[in-house]
């Protein structure tokens, strides 16, 4: 659970910010450009060290800083209470630290799920998308599996170096059996993990998705990788014999993709805007409901310019859905876009103007130091 | 920037492996400051390791000798041979005490990317050793990396029906190097190793 938040020289936040995170529903409301993606952006790049904007991690620096500083206070399970810093300059210098040193498993980081109108891509996008979905969703419910996507990507990208010069002549066909061989070695239990991954994760889809509006949603993992590991290596041989050819490089789970519907239609081809936003916030939520279910920590979720684009009554069930999973933070034009009273058992609203907090407004005890 | 022999000081130790500009300079820096028998000697070292150590002639690893330590132990198991990418994964092997055979050294892994081959590596050698006879079992024990599997994998198929062919079990953690792992593991991986082949 996150309990504050803390930043200076970051974009264009001022001063030295400080400013604590509700354990339910943190709201920062204020026009555009006043810095709310900013300060979601701030609590990113303090639990990932990394910006949740494209570009350059320099660019997070603020314009007149030279240095830019976050720090982010959480508890683990037990309580205790932990604080991450993340820090970079023009330099190039960065440092990630969790309680002062470097970060270890035996603390581990919360995560972060975070909707931002450009996520549409997941649905609308092309299927690497979808697939980095069903990989993420794979690892955050068992962690141990995290980089079967990325041993698969590596064996591919070897075999596919050898397959270049098999067909260049530089070597017979036979060297690419030990590849193929590897391949359906690494390429069985990533198909698998999927597979067990949008299994568990679909209830929990269909669950949000309908309370977000969507009719008879629905998600499921498309594959041609079919069986074994044993069958996968003897398919691969068949391709490889009969003709090194197209077929055979596109036969693997790096072709995989995901079914996202609603009304029997995939949301892909069919979907309205609309439709395909509230598949978007489905999959986050539903991943986090799943997480609960596995006794795992729900990561927070970081809503970003979702509101205005809801009717009043399909804010009230996101905001509910939402808070029911975890903490959340919300970025708003106006606060009353954001239904709190009776959807949230304690929410703390923060008004931002010029990337600083108004203190005047609604905001209960804060520090903006000097 | 610095004169002449600084800066060329500096520029060969930032073409060490992990040593960037920065560090190079206050290496450079330290060796400078440092009393005169002290930095002789580490030039000593340098000099002294190229000229005398060489690679075994029959597993590859580092050697003093035309043959290493291992090899001319009388004590060692000479009926198996453990392999091995690089001399460096050698000796996190000899800390755990469980290993009391020969090595086999390959110089590498294959990686098609890299254009790195069998003839690259001293995998015709190792055969060369099993086909001479007494070699009673082959342990694989390169890393659990995309290009170490691969590497045990072609091994493996090329010593079929020649030897019995083990592959350390997979305590070891995904996509660790074997240098980095600890004795405890490396240990249980070499205890719980599975078979490749039989012989
Ligand atoms: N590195 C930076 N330094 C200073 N200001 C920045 C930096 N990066 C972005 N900004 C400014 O932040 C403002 C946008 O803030 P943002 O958080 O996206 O607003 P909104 O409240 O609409 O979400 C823009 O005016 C932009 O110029
Ligand atoms: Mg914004
Ligand atoms: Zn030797």
């Amino acid at each position: 659970m996150i309990a504050s938040l803390e930043a200076r020289g970051y974009r264009n936040l001022a001063g030295e910010l400080s400013l604590s995170i509700d354990p339910h529903l943190t709201v920062f409301h204020g026009l555009n450009g006043a810095g709310k993606t900013n300060l979601l952006d701030a609590l990113h790049f303090g639990l990932t060290g990394a910006s949740m904007r494209s570009g350059a991690i320099k660019n997070a620096i603020g314009f007149e800083s030279d240095s830019a500083r976050v720090e982010v206070e959480f508890s683990d399970k037990t309580g205790t209470m932990h604080k991450t810093l993340a820090s970079l300059d023009r330099s190039g210098q960065r440092r990630n630290l969790v309680d002062g040193a470097a970060p270890t498993a035996s603390v581990p980081l919360p995560r972060v799920a975070l909707f931002h109108p450009d996520h549409l891509q997941t649905i609308k996008g092309p299927p690497a998308h979808r697939r980095a979905l069903a990989d993420q969703v794979a690892g955050s419910l068992s962690p141990s599996q995290t980089d079967l996507r990325a041993r698969y990507g590596r064996t591919l990208a070897q075999r596919n170096a050898q397959l270049r010069r098999v067909r260049a002549g530089e070597l017979p066909v036979t060297e690419l059996e030990v590849w193929d061989s590897r391949l359906a070695s690494e390429a069985a239990p990533l198909v698998a993990s999927r597979r067990d991954a949008i299994e568990i994760l679909a209830p929990h889809f269909r669950e949000a998705a309908i309370t977000l509006g969507l009719t008879e949603p629905g998600i499921a993992y498309k594959t041609r990788v079919g069986g074994d590991e044993e069958s996968i290596r003897l398919r691969l041989a068949e391709l490889r014999t009969e003709d090194p050819g197209r077929a055979y490089v596109m036969y693997g789970p790096h072709l995989d993709d995901l079914h996202v519907e609603a009304e029997g239609r995939p949301l892909k081809q069919f979907g309205s805007q609309g439709q395909q936003r509230a598949a978007v916030l489905a999959l986050l939520l539903g991943e986090r409901s799943a997480l609960a279910g596995a006794g795992r920590e729900s990561p927070i979720l970081l809503l970003d310019d979702v509101m205005s684009e809801l009717d009043p009554r399909r804010r009230e069930l996101l905001i509910g859905a939402a808070v029911a999973g975890g903490q959340v933070v919300v970025t708003a034009t106006d606060l009353s876009q954001v239904p709190s009273e009776g959807f949230a058992p304690t929410s703390t609203s923060y008004r931002v103007e010029a990337g600083r907090i108004d203190a005047g407004a609604d905001s209960p005890p804060l520090a903006e130091a000097v | 920037m610095y004169a002449g022999p600084i800066s060329r000081l500096i520029a060969e130790l930032s073409r060490l492996p992990g040593i960037g500009q920065r560090t190079a300079q206050r290496l450079a820096f330290h060796i400078l400051r440092s009393p005169e028998d002290q930095a002789f000697a580490l030039a000593d070292a340098i000099r002294e390791v190229k000229e005398k150590v060489g690679l075994c002639e029959v597993c590859s690893n580092l050697s003093e000798g035309p043959r290493c330590q291992i090899c001319t132990d009388e004590r060692r198991d000479r009926s198996s041979i453990c392999v091995v990418e690089e001399p460096a994964d050698v000796i996190p092997i000899e800390r755990t005490g469980e290993y009391r055979g020969l090595y086999h050294v390959l110089g590498g892994a294959l990686s098609p990317i890299d254009g790195i081959d069998p003839e690259d590596l001293k995998i015709a050698e190792l055969i060369g050793r099993v086909d001479e006879g007494g070699i009673e079992e082959v342990v694989l024990a390169t890393n659990p990396t995309t290009t170490g599997e691969a590497t045990a994998q072609h091994i493996a198929d090329r010593l079929a029906g020649k030897t019995k062919v083990t592959r350390l079990a997979s305590g070891l953690p995904v996509g660790a190097d074997l240098e980095h792992a600890d004795e405890v593991t490396i240990g249980k991986a070499l205890a719980g190793r599975r078979s490749l082949s039989g012989d």
